[in-house]
């Protein structure tokens, strides 16, 4: 198989993506907004020398920023695309190409999230490392290393839940229910809000045993610091298991559904 | 004035009459808004679990800071959030011809054009939740704190009209950014931060230049009893300034249009 | 009286002149380069109540642009405009009661809602009497023949209907004066026809001052009697509809099929076309008589036609060729 095509795809929509700069521009800047209010609250619960749930100022804001950029790659949602070509009955196009269809998609969400990224961190790091965060760095090149594996796996991860949460257009008629799923409950699940920690043990226990603590809560615990490199192995090790196992749950939904699809003739 | 009731009145009745077709995203939509207290309620809470108080606030009146805010998030949308949103679209569609038509007056046929009466179930749910903050404070608020209340609310559902406005006259220049309503609605999402964490230059940028604080914890502090004459006032001034910018943008926007064409 | 009159109207625009690329749209945001486009030069005309009014032109004459104007959702650069005794633009309420504006491209109807509906909200805006806005709706619905589709939501009407609907909506309040952008804009061919009619009837019976611009010659041979020809802004035409194809289509085809070939043809006008025993040809309007004759009393003919040439191919060839008026049509064009 060659990964040229998915390549190109991302490259392209790269290039689109770049053409609404100022979109983007603007998109930055709305996401930093919930930003300050953190800073603020933050500022006004922990002294320097204080801690909440085990994190001192520095790592609760770290860990703020860092998941909110971090979010936009392992953050899943339902994916417009996928699921208007199934409605629509685009999709026919792509069936009649060579073409592994869950593997454009994702280049083509890589694409068009890598410019908002870029410019993200190109303005975050002056902001994060100027106005006293007390911004925390991974403790090593082994905790860097360790951090980006985990990254990569949970974009990986992210996606195959983007591309369950849009198959569900197959059956569903429009994606109110699953965008609810995705804008409230799952970031929640993933550490995006709070840290785990600081939530209940019990309720944080629950968490930390659903997928959804891989894609968010795990990396950035490991960027801060807080996993020893053998929690590094079992993390990693979940992250796998949680991909294959939506690998291959993803691959019987496709199934079942291009059946549906075929049957209703589009 | 009764033109405007009356024709007020009717596409009350039409924006019912449309919603009526999608009855089930009303149940979507009070389920969005549940899971929306519920969120800004389980991150408060987690976070009393550690600290007694946020900024001088217990938990209550947090709870009940969330619910007004949201009551006002609610009003706002019910009756003229929609609208307005809606005039970039139509500006870039050059479809604002059939409204300037018209012989009502277009700002109001806009913004009253697309209520979202449908999200009145969910008033429920601030309204549960805010009962149960005052009950838990064992706060009955006298009448002059209602009346009191009630306007710091309307000035703060007037404050995000008026900025929305703002921002979405600009459509009339630049366009196709989407982003600007969306940033708007972003920072309005702060004012479910209780006043305390903004302080010296924040309060003053969050109460004049993005009146946040004026929509929800204006209000709040009414109903707690905190209220003296001076957030009426700060919110009266920042709400009448920017309803000020607000109709001399539109206005020389639309005169624009009406140069330039569609 | 007039019931509209202009005079000089002038308006340009200023597009953005854009060029691809990051730098390009920097230096756009400092300083955005323009280039003028002139949509109306001096145009003037007066039209008197009651008249029907057929607005040609190709694509970019000004043809929306002036009736735009004329409806006061746009301001002209220079010229007085006054419509019914106001100057559109000022906005009046006065005013925009007493005229309407259907665009063929764009529907006010509420896509999920029946008309009826919204009906009722122009009513309240326009401040129509019940009583009377009952009677007007009957005759309306009744004439259009869509009383029963009233209460049907828009979405489920064909093309057609929902451009009755439309027309409705905006005769409900009684206008004097009516402005129509391409009314059958995207009709199929039984829908224009019937559409046509109707409004020729509407508009006779009640009265009212017409300003219609079409690409469809149909429309305007159908339901006007006078018309103006725009082209890049300016007034070519403006007179009845007959003069327009006696000034600029001064020829008519003739069309003869002998009983036997005829050793020599008689010689009349261009010889367009020959095909077996079946001769066209294309003759000036004054000569036809005297071919005809000579046709019927020196030949043998089976069959015999005289087409005078549609308004279509008139106003193509004007816009076409650009040449003048009175100078022969090319052979076999």
């Amino acid at each position: 198989m060659s990964w040229r095509p998915y390549f190109t795809t991302a490259r392209l929509a790269l290039r689109e993506a770049a053409t609404y700069r100022l979109n983007h521009f603007l998109s930055f800047v709305v996401a930093v907004v919930p930003l300050i209010a953190l800073l603020l609250l933050w500022n006004t619960l922990l002294g320097p020398q204080q801690r909440l749930a085990g994190f001192t100022r520095g790592e609760m804001l770290t860990y703020f920023i860092l998941t909110r950029w971090l979010y936009e790659f392992t953050g899943p949602v339902v994916w417009w695309d996928i699921a208007y070509e199934i409605r629509e009955g685009d999709l026919i196009f792509h069936l009649l190409r060579p073409e592994w269809y869950s593997g454009y998609h994702f280049a083509l969400i890589i694409g068009s999230k890598l410019p908002y990224a870029l410019v993200g961190l190109a303005v975050a790091a002056p902001f994060a490392l100027s106005v006293g965060v007390g911004w925390v760095w991974p403790p090593g090149v082994a905790a860097w290393a360790a951090f980006a594996l985990s990254v990569v796996l949970a974009v990986a991860l992210a996606y195959q839940f983007t591309f369950l949460s849009s198959l569900t257009a197959f059956w569903l008629e429009d994606n109110k229910a699953m965008n609810l799923l995705m804008d409230f409950v799952v970031p929640l699940a993933a550490g995006a809000l709070l840290p785990l920690d600081v939530f209940p043990s019990a309720v944080a226990t629950a968490l930390r045993a659903l997928p959804f603590a891989q894609l968010l809560y795990f990396p950035a615990l490991v960027y801060l610091g807080r996993v020893d490199p053998g929690g590094w192995w079992a993390g990693v090790a979940q992250q796998v298991g949680w991909l294959v196992a939506l690998l291959v749950i993803n691959g019987w939904v496709w199934r079942r559904g291009l059946r549906r699809f075929r049957a209703v003739g589009g | 004035m009764g033109y405007y009731l009356r024709l007020w009145w009717h596409w009350a009745r039409l924006s019912l009459g449309r919603e009526s077709l999608f009855r089930g995203n009303a149940w979507l939509r009070l389920i969005g808004h549940a899971l929306w207290l519920g969120t800004a309620w389980a991150f408060f809470a987690a976070l009393y679990l550690h600290v007694p108080a946020i900024a001088g606030w217990r938990p209550a009146e947090v709870w009940l800071l969330i619910a007004v805010n949201e009551l006002a998030q609610l009003l706002y949308s019910m009756f003229v959030g929609q609208g307005v949103l809606w005039i970039p679209d139509l500006i870039w569609q050059g479809e604002l011809d059939s409204i300037l038509l018209k012989p009502a007056a277009p700002l109001f046929t806009l913004s009253v054009g697309r209520m979202r009466l449908y999200n009145a179930p969910s008033l429920a749910l601030p309204l549960a939740l805010g009962g149960y903050a005052l009950h838990t404070l064992g706060l009955q608020p006298s009448w002059g704190q209602w009346f009191w209340f009630g306007l710091l609310l309307a000035l703060g559902v007037a404050a995000r009209y008026a900025l929305t406005l703002t921002v979405v006259s600009l459509a009339f220049w630049v366009t196709r950014v989407y982003a600007m309503p969306a940033l708007l609605a972003e920072l309005f999402r702060l004012a479910g931060y209780p006043e305390g964490i903004f302080r010296g230059a924040m309060r003053a940028l969050f109460t004049w230049g993005v009146p946040v604080l004026v929509v929800a914890n204006f209000p709040t502090t009414a109903l707690l009893g905190r209220a003296g004459w001076q957030p009426g006032a700060e919110a009266a001034l920042a709400v009448g300034f920017w309803c000020v910018v607000a109709l001399a943008l539109w206005r020389a926007g639309l005169r624009r249009y009406t140069a330039v064409g569609g | 009286m007039s019931a509209i009159t202009v005079r000089h109207l002038h308006k340009t625009y200023r597009a953005p002149l854009r060029e691809p690329g990051l730098r390009a749209s920097l230096r756009h945001l400092v300083a955005p380069r323009y280039r003028t486009v002139v949509a109306l030069r001096d145009v003037s005309f007066t039209i008197a109540p009651g008249e029907a009014v057929g607005y040609l032109g190709p694509n970019g004459a000004g043809k929306t642009t002036t009736l735009k104007i004329l409806a006061g959702v746009l301001y002209p650069d220079a010229g007085q405009v006054e419509v019914l005794g106001f100057v559109p633009w000022q906005g009046r309420s006065a005013f925009k009661k007493r005229m309407a504006f259907v665009m063929g491209r764009k529907g006010q109807l509420w896509w999920d809602l029946p008309a009826l509906d919204l009906f009722h909200l122009f009513r309240e805006m326009y401040q129509v009497p019940a009583a009377t806005f009952r009677r007007r709706l009957d005759d309306l619905a009744a004439r259009f023949r869509v009383t029963d589709l009233l209460t049907v939501p828009v979405r489920n009407l064909s093309l057609g209907e929902r451009m009755k609907l439309e027309l409705i909506a905006a005769l409900l309040h009684g206008p004097q004066v009516l402005f129509l952008d391409e009314p059958t804009l995207g009709l199929d061919v039984m829908a224009q026809h019937e559409i046509r009619d109707l409004l020729r009837a509407y508009v006779r019976e009640e009265g009212l001052t017409l300003l219609m611009a079409s690409h469809y010659m149909r429309d305007v041979e159908a339901i006007c009697e006078r018309v103006i020809l725009l082209d890049e802004g300016r007034i070519r035409f403006d007179g009845p509809l007959t003069e327009l194809k006696t000034r600029f289509a001064p020829h008519r085809e003739v069309t003869v099929t002998f009983a036997a070939p005829p050793p020599s043809a008689p010689a009349a006008g261009w010889l367009v076309g020959r095909e077996g025993p079946r001769f066209r040809w294309r003759v000036p309007r004054q000569e036809v008589p005297r071919l005809l004759q000579e046709l019927t009393t020196r030949y043998e003919v089976d069959d015999l036609s005289v087409q005078e040439p549609a308004l279509e191919d008139v106003l193509r060839q004007i816009f076409t060729t650009d040449a003048p008026a009175s100078a022969p049509p090319a052979p076999g064009g």
